[in-house]
């Protein structure tokens, strides 16, 4: 593709401005201010549009930039090219109400169409993107020359690896591995919720645990105290079967010696008396003492006996009713114990049954389990891609750009050099040159042999080459080098500058080209 | 003869009600419990039936005895109940030796049975679960015996582990009503044709009163009763909302205008709208700025959301973005998931990478 003319009608500070654009070398020449920027734009947005940003964004876009000074209703312009031996009119009008773009094949009248991707087409697949990465060469805009070589390594780095300066390889993926952290910690938390909840049921079950402990215990206590009773009983029983023999056998104590010598002193009395007295009284009284005493005796023993007996029988008849009185509360405490018991044993059951519940994952462990798989799946396919893409697209992009790299420097550098971190070395005959190490002129060659040998695959036709102010830190030599190779490579060269060296230097070589004054001359 | 038919009121059981709610859900359970009781007396109802899992776990003694005072306060009202799967019955269980007021009869048998109320010419048939799964589809056979004027079967199960049932055979059995109790959202199986008696095969009625409130956030939708009415004209049944809360799925869709304040300050108002005593899961669905996130924290307002799903997308045209990348990383990225399924983990792993490829 050639680009053939510009034609301004209302286009920022531009109104109704052509530029007739002659094949070979293009040099718009102006001062700071003049416009360059603009027709640089302009060219950018005939090619690709002008999309408007929204909110926040929309305020320094370049559709607000370059919205027409005057006329606003009338922002638009034509760029004639030619590809394929074919000449072509693209129209565009940038205005937010009557927003169109129009493709007409000049040799025939045919009307071609933009939304079928004719134009894309006749710009080998050019996008936007690869248009500011490849053909549209600026200076790498930089505070400090060190960071200068690290925007430089970046760019080759995501060049490599991603076929596109501003695809970052290595910030996607560790994105993907921020979401993979966030998901985890999320898992986690939930984790610890359900934990603390396991926890104090777990707690609870505890709880239950020592109840139940004191209550068997209790229970134990209740059923040894009833045991306890029991043999008390027994053994009452037991001696209430021996005492009554006693009396039977044994006389009262006192009735020993006391009672022997009354006994003793009444029986000599009642043979003095059966002496003394006369036949038949001594018989007489005999027989009555005899009577009294068998009665005496008698009532004697009965008395004792039963007296015995019946204290016995009090004695008995009053521990059987408190045994009876104790066996009742040992079994009501027993079945209130029991039913404790079990009534505990229930809950610590449904206790159980609540840990097991617990244990089973839900649908939002499941929807968070399909996520971090998604990631990994994401991020797997990307470092996949990443690895071919260097293989396929980085050795040869590097072959192509260190033959640029060597021609341009006249064969200082012979070849560039990429390490798997990144790193960027220029190799000399003799040297290996870290890219820090080199100067601000070197940095921008390697930086334009990047994106050439980036064109140069990219894209099979032919392509113009915009260089927007490329050569203010090239010294001489390198500068009549690259001059040199761009006419050599007989492609279309689109030169913004705002010093009079690289025409000083065409001249010189002895190169055609043609000039187009931006803006007003100072003087 | 007027009934009033619950199941599933699970007493006993601790659901996620969310931060506002969980701590005082237990009660309320047993609160619109005791309140159905309190209808059953105002209303004069002469049949209480409950289905089956009237506790979420063992009940325990103090549990019954709450209950039965409960039941014990009913002046005319005749109870009968079935034990679920939930509250089956264990060896040892309180249900088989509890003794219960008068006007409660509990069939704990588990092969069929019935209890008998002559006064109202009624049978009401059934059998109770010993263990927690029965996977016979036992209903299918448990024709109704037609001894009594009146007769109706009380069942629990529904689902493929808990009694698996055939809708048609279970309209045909010949019973004036089967009450059923497991499954949680109210159904009622009407197959009646309009002069078809009682008995003929052709149709009957049956329903599902389902849990009486609701105890998970997938028993979306009202919960109540099923009250009834079963005379010489036939059975009339009627589903009556009558929980406290309800579980409530939501979807709130978004745009790539709005901000995490305007959704949050539009979801306080809808919720209000739909009561801030229902308890919601949200959805969150639309196309989203990509490099926009909802704020999970700032959007439960009132404490009654208990899940948020986030389904938005980011607003990527991945035809153009291909089109436009295809020689480098992003493009041929998406040429490997764009013809992914919806919601499939590859369209899941289209939207993650580009958007890490995309983040500036």
């Amino acid at each position: 593709m050639y680009i053939r003319e510009l034609y301004m009608k209302n286009f920022g500070r531009f109104s109704e401005k052509t530029y007739l654009i002659e094949d070979g070398i293009q040099v718009f020449y102006g001062d700071n201010e003049s416009g360059k920027s603009t027709v640089y734009a302009f060219i950018k947005g005939m090619l690709f549009g002008i999309e408007r940003g929204r909110g926040r964004a929309a305020k320094n876009d370049s559709f607000r930039q370059y919205e027409p000074w005057k006329n606003s209703n009338y922002y638009t312009g034509i760029l004639r090219f030619s590809a394929g031996e074919r000449n072509f009119r693209l129209e565009r009008t940038f205005d937010k109400v009557s927003k169109s773009a129009s493709l007409i094949c000049e040799d025939d009248g045919e009307e071609l169409s933009l939304e079928q991707g004719d134009l894309t087409m006749l710009l080998d697949g050019m996008t936007e993107e690869t248009f500011d990465d490849t053909v549209a060469i600026g200076q790498l805009a930089v505070e400090t020359s060190k960071d200068l070589a690290i925007t430089l390594q970046n760019f080759a780095a995501n060049f490599y690896a991603t076929g596109n300066s501003e695809l970052n390889l290595s910030r996607a993926l560790d994105g993907l591995k921020q979401r993979q952290k966030e998901l985890e910690i999320e898992q986690r938390e939930e984790q610890a919720s359900r934990e603390i909840r396991r926890e104090k049921v777990l707690q609870e079950q505890e709880f239950v645990e020592r109840d139940l402990e004191n209550l068997k215990k209790e229970l134990h206590e209740v059923e040894k105290e009833k045991r306890h009773l029991k043999m008390q009983q027994e053994l009452a029983r037991e001696n209430d079967d021996g005492e009554e023999e006693v009396p039977r056998f044994s006389l009262p104590g006192w009735f020993d010696k006391r009672a022997a010598a009354i006994a003793g002193g009444v029986l000599l009395l009642i043979v003095i008396l059966f002496v003394l007295l006369r036949s038949p009284w001594n018989f007489i009284m005999l027989a009555v003492v005899l009577a009294g005493g068998i009665a005496a005796g008698i009532v004697l023993y009965q008395k004792s006996w039963l007296g015995a007996a019946w204290k016995k029988d009090s004695a008995v008849g009053h521990l059987s009713r408190t045994v009876a009185r104790q066996e009742e509360r040992f079994k009501w405490q027993k079945s209130h114990l029991l039913e404790e018991i079990h009534e505990k044993q229930t809950m610590h059951e449904n206790l159980q049954e609540q840990l097991q519940e617990l244990n089973e994952s839900d649908d939002s462990f499941q929807s968070r389990e399909k996520k971090k798989e998604a990631l990994e799946l994401a991020s797997s396919e990307i470092q996949k891609l990443a690895a071919q893409l260097q293989k396929d697209f980085g050795r040869i992009l590097n072959e192509k750009a260190s033959s640029i790299l060597n021609t341009i420097t006249e064969g200082r550098y012979t070849q560039l050099f990429i390490t798997e971190n990144h790193e960027m070395f220029l190799i000399t005959k003799y040297r290996r040159i870290p890219i820090e190490r080199v100067s601000r002129g070197t940095i921008d060659q390697v930086y334009f042999s990047l994106r050439m040998a980036a064109a140069d695959f990219l894209f099979e036709g032919d392509y113009p080459v915009i260089l927007d102010e490329t050569f203010a830190f090239y010294d001489k030599n390198r500068l009549k080098a690259v001059l040199k190779w761009l006419s050599e490579c007989k492609k279309q060269v689109i030169i913004f500058t705002c010093q009079e060296r690289e025409m000083e230097m065409l001249e010189q070589l002895g190169i055609p080209y043609h000039v187009s004054q931006v803006g007003e001359p100072e003087n | 003869m007027k009934f009033i038919h619950i199941a599933d009121t699970h007493l006993g059981a601790m659901p996620d009600a969310g931060k506002a709610f969980t701590e005082q859900r237990p009660k309320e359970l047993w609160d619109t419990f005791g309140k159905v009781i309190d209808l059953c007396e105002e209303e004069g109802t002469d049949l209480l039936l409950i289905a089956g899992d009237m506790f979420h776990r063992q009940p325990l003694l103090r549990e019954l005895k709450e209950v039965n005072y409960l039941f014990s306060k009913l002046s005319h009202t005749q109870v009968v109940f079935i034990v679920g799967n939930h509250d089956y019955l264990k060896k040892d269980s309180y249900y088989r030796r509890f003794d219960w007021s008068k006007n409660v009869h509990t069939i704990l048998s588990t092969e069929m049975d019935s209890v008998v109320f002559e006064d109202m010419e009624l049978a009401v048939y059934g059998f109770s679960y010993d263990k927690r799964e029965i996977l016979e589809a036992r209903y299918d056979e448990a024709d109704a015996p037609f001894r009594y004027k009146y007769e109706i079967l009380l069942a629990h199960g529904g689902d493929l582990r808990h009694i698996p049932y055939s809708r048609n055979k279970i309209v045909s059995l010949g019973y004036n009503y089967v009450a059923f109790g497991h499954i949680h959202k109210p159904h009622i199986i009407d197959e009646r044709k309009e002069s078809t008696g009682r008995g003929n095969p052709a149709g009957g009625v049956a329903a599902f009163a389902g849990a009486l409130e609701p105890l998970d956030k997938n028993d979306v939708g009202e919960h109540g009763f099923i009250r009834g009415e079963i005379d010489e004209e036939g059975t009339r049944i009627e589903f009556v909302p009558f929980s406290k809360r309800q579980y409530i799925h939501g979807a709130v869709r978004i745009n790539q205008e709005m901000t995490n304040g305007f959704i949050r300050d539009n979801l306080k108002d809808k919720l209000a709208k739909r009561g801030v005593d229902n308890l919601y899961k949200l959805t969150f669905r639309g196309m989203r700025k990509p490099d926009f996130y909802l704020n999970m924290e700032d959007l439960n307002p009132y404490g009654n959301i208990l899940e948020i799903v986030d389904e938005t997308k980011p607003a990527y045209d991945f035809g153009k973005l291909m089109e436009q990348n295809e020689d480098n990383l992003l493009g041929k990225f998406i040429a490997q998931f764009i013809d992914s399924e919806e919601d499939s983990v590859e369209r899941m792993a289209l939207f993650e990478g580009v958007q890490a490829l995309m983040k500036e």
